[in-house]
């Protein structure tokens, strides 16, 4: 199954941010858009999601519209990791992922047993079972992070929408996510997500968007895409990548110089 | 690894995660001495025991002794649909504060954020000056009510920005200073002190006129609709607590959610302000506490805030009626009462569960 954004124009209002968006995002894979503030890394993440209307184009998953689709059938395609991390409500972590069981649920419906054993075993796959009593409201950055993914993952979508997943998160943290990330990927997950940070997707990322200030953009294998001259010439300084070889496979991180 | 330790350590207190059943069998518990005493004190105090007993002979329908017949007209006549009504009326208010709370997803918001009361003031200062009868009154309030609301509604469709909820919010403000504005504008006109305090003490809110047997039927059925819909769509409820986007990126259709929220809760709120007058905080602390007592998942707040709701309006009106003299609106009590209170809870709030 693939996430495809054929020729998508997207923006708000009048103003297009992103035009002729061309992307194709296969199951199993960890697809990374990057961009400077202002490149419209958000607008189109919140278009897919459909949060703001598509100006042209198409996305579909596995063929289908999702500019046809009401919202529960969409997300059980599509899962959604945000940024943001507030509620002001002191809900259980337990119950926090098992909103993620909405879209199976019916409009009328509560949980059934099904759904407390689905929330039950993300929690325990993620590693992240003894918060499940917490409060959520009272868990450090890192859990809550671990918690919206375990949320996401509970509604059972092909494809995981990930909003700066590491962003907010301490360096150990980051790392976590990453390797989790990779995790998902490796398991048949499609993932999609937007990130400041070029290391990180040399870490987990096996295709890469570079969207760059003039509104012009770039799609392909990271290692094609995230050059030292592209992201020169996207955020405007120098930068150099390194490469390094180890245990079979080639590390590489960037550095301004 | 200490603090990795310490941060695993769970930390429990007054919230879901414990049962929620001994919290409602303890409302319950003091919800039936609530209204044993209710019915037992006034200003016809009848002994608790023989309350208790007309209460059974008439619950099992037994035949009531002649020699009773002062204390059964005390007890069914006057003092039981009045109980009931203030029962119903604090079960309303709180629990279409609950569901605005969700919606709003924010703790301080009451029910009548969307102009519900200040329709209904004008409504009902309408009916006074037109000299309408007490039912002509109720339904011109209620009418009023419903329609400040769908005002607001209109207005936030026609403004264009229909999916943020900060817009309902500031033309629900708008449409509620306007209706306060009229609500002024028809005291002004009356020059009549009779028709005036007549309007002053309704806006006050009260159970002494209106708790009466005619009306409890009417507020029971309210109750009913209202309570309904929110019931039947509690977990979709829950899903809000984080928010619009994410919401509907869990599936929930926003936006027929939130015109079920705004309009059973406009049923709710319309048909107690309408009956019985402003009676303001009811709605804004109760669910507080209610989520206090067994966490915000709204399938279990929603119970909670029935119970707890009804209990603090029959304790609060029994207070008025058996220890105040003379008839003091209850509205002004549950003001007197619901700020302090408030102020506590926010103080608690700041640890506990905000």
């Amino acid at each position: 199954m693939d996430l495809s954004l054929a020729n998508v124009s997207c923006g708000y209002g009048s103003r297009t941010v992103v035009a002729n968006f061309e992307a194709r995002i296969w199951e199993g894979e960890v697809f990374c858009l990057l961009g400077p503030n202002g490149s419209g890394k958000t607008t189109l993440f919140k278009t897919i999601l459909g949060f703001l209307p598509l100006k042209e184009g198409r996305i579909t998953v596995g063929g289908a519209d999702l500019s046809r689709l009401n919202r529960s059938q969409r997300a059980r395609l599509l899962g959604y990791v945000p940024q943001s991390q507030f509620t002001p409500f002191a809900f259980s972590v337990f119950d926090v992922v098992l909103m993620g069981r909405t879209a199976h649920i019916g409009f009328l419906g509560s949980p059934a047993k099904g759904d407390l054993a689905a929330a039950e075993n993300v929690l325990e796959e993620l590693g992240v079972g003894h918060l499940k009593d917490r409060l959520f409201t009272e868990l450090s950055g890192g859990e809550k992070q671990m918690v919206l993914i375990a949320r996401a993952l509970s509604q059972e979508p092909k494809f995981l929408m990930m909003d700066e997943p590491t962003s907010n998160l301490d360096f150990g943290n980051q790392a976590k996510v990453l390797k989790i990330i990779q995790n998902l990927a490796d398991r048949g997950l499609g993932v999609l997500l937007t990130t400041h940070f070029p290391d990180h997707v040399f870490q987990c990322g096996t295709t890469a968007a570079l969207l760059r200030p003039d509104g012009g953009h770039l799609v392909g294998e990271v290692s094609r895409v995230l050059t030292a001259q592209n992201l020169t010439e996207t955020y405007g300084l120098a930068v150099n990548v390194f490469t390094w070889p180890e245990e079979g496979r080639d590390f590489k991180v960037c550095r301004p110089v | 690894m200490a603090s990795g330790q310490s941060a695993a350590i769970p930390v429990r207190h007054l919230n879901g995660t414990r049962g929620p059943a001994s919290v409602y069998l303890v409302l319950g518990l003091i919800l039936a001495a609530t209204l044993a005493l209710s019915l037992s004190f006034g200003s016809n105090s009848i002994p608790l025991p023989v309350t208790i007993k007309l209460m059974y002979l008439k619950l099992t329908g037994a035949s009531i002794d002649p020699v009773y017949r002062r204390e059964e007209t005390v007890l069914f006549l006057i003092r039981l649909p009045r109980i009931l009504m203030a029962f119903l009326v604090g079960a309303a208010l709180s629990s279409a504060g609950a569901a605005y709370q969700a919606l709003f997803r924010n703790p301080m918001v009451a029910p009548d954020i969307l102009g519900v009361s200040s329709g209904a003031g004008v409504g009902a200062s309408l009916a006074i000056v037109l000299g309408l009868p007490t039912a002509g009154l109720h339904s011109l309030a209620f009418v009023f009510g419903l329609g400040a609301v769908l005002l607001v509604l209109a207005v936030t469709h026609l403004v264009g920005h229909g999916k943020s909820l900060l817009v309902l919010i500031l033309v629900g403000i708008v449409v509620s200073s306007l209706f306060g504005a009229l609500g002024s504008f028809i005291k002004y006109l009356s020059t009549d002190d009779q028709t005036l305090s007549a309007m002053v003490l309704w806006l006050m809110g009260s159970f002494s006129k209106s708790g009466a047997w005619l009306n409890v039927p009417v507020m029971a059925g309210a109750l009913l609709i209202g309570l309904g819909p929110l019931i039947m769509t509690r977990w979709q409820i829950n899903a809000l607590a984080f928010g619009q986007e994410e919401a509907e990126a869990m599936g929930v259709s926003f936006e027929k959610i939130r015109l079920i929220i705004i309009l059973a809760s406009t049923v709710l709120t319309a048909s107690a302000v309408a009956l019985c007058g402003l009676i303001g905080w009811v709605g804004l602390i109760i669910p507080h506490l209610a989520r206090f007592l067994v966490g915000p998942n709204f399938g279990r707040l929603l119970p909670a805030t029935v119970l707890g709701g009804g209990l603090f309006m029959l304790a609060v009106d029994s207070v008025v009626r058996i220890l105040l003299p003379g008839e003091m609106p209850v509205g002004i009590v549950t003001s007197l009462l619901g700020a302090p209170l408030f102020i506590y809870i926010l103080c608690l709030g700041r640890k506990v569960w905000i």
